[in-house]
């Protein structure tokens, strides 16, 4: 099952929707969110921490990052899961101060960037199931 | 730390210093590259080619640790490229 995006209305960053999932025996709930694929980003997902709480995400830990800068900063993250092609994933959530970002671990690397380069230009953004990577549940 | 959903500077200090004191000769370098979460209480950890991997593995272990997320052989596991955020809890170096 395809997963179709969108380039931003500034015509800079690709978004691609996503339903985030209830873990299994912590919550059914389950809530829509657009989410910018940084392909700066090596992880999975990245969400502030509103969004994790509605959503019950349980607390895992911390783990250390490097930003675009080159700084360097902690961040907490959490067990969450993902509706991905059609099927629940579970996925690494990072807590961050700002919009959602999607990350490479999740997207693909290669491919991805291949489907964002090929379809930039006609403001839409095509995840293909080829993609799917990791453990599945 | 209760988990509270946040990590205090105080277990986050802890645990890097654990790595650093106690985990890092033992892994480095034939695992560099890999993800470990390690338990910051008990110092068990866990090796993975996923961070999603060890952090599960470490959990089934030991349900409710904190966990200190590493890729062995770097200072920082993940790299992230977006340029409105910083983390959840500041300041930070």
């Amino acid at each position: 099952m395809a997963m179709f995006g969108y380039v931003s209305a500034d015509g800079r960053e690709p978004v691609l929707p996503l339903t985030l999932l209830g873990l299994a025996n912590v919550s059914d709930r389950r809530t829509g969110v657009d989410a910018v694929v940084d392909t700066g980003f090596d992880g999975e997902l990245a969400l502030p921490p509103g969004l994790i709480r509605r959503l019950l995400y349980p607390y895992a830990g911390f783990t250390r990052g490097t930003l675009a800068d080159g700084s360097e900063t902690r961040f907490d993250y959490h067990d969450g899961r993902v509706l991905w092609h059609g099927r629940g994933r579970p996925i690494l959530v990072l807590t961050i101060d700002g919009d959602p970002l999607v990350g490479m671990a999740l997207c693909g690397f290669e491919k991805m960037a291949k489907q964002l380069a090929t379809h930039f230009n006609h403001h839409y953004v095509l995840m293909c199931p080829l993609e799917v990577t990791g453990p599945v549940s | 730390m209760p988990n509270s959903g946040h990590t205090s500077d105080e277990v986050a200090r802890r645990g890097e210093e654990l790595y650093e004191r106690s985990v890092r000769a033992l892994v480095e370098p034939e695992n560099d590259g890999r993800f470990l979460a390690l338990d910051v209480e008990s110092g068990d950890y866990e090796l993975a080619d996923e961070a999603l991997a060890a952090s599960r593995r470490l959990r089934e272990r030991r349900p409710g640790a904190v966990a200190y997320l590493v890729r062995v052989g770097r200072s920082a596991a993940f790299r992230i490229g977006g340029k409105r955020l910083r983390s959840e809890h500041a300041p930070r170096s």
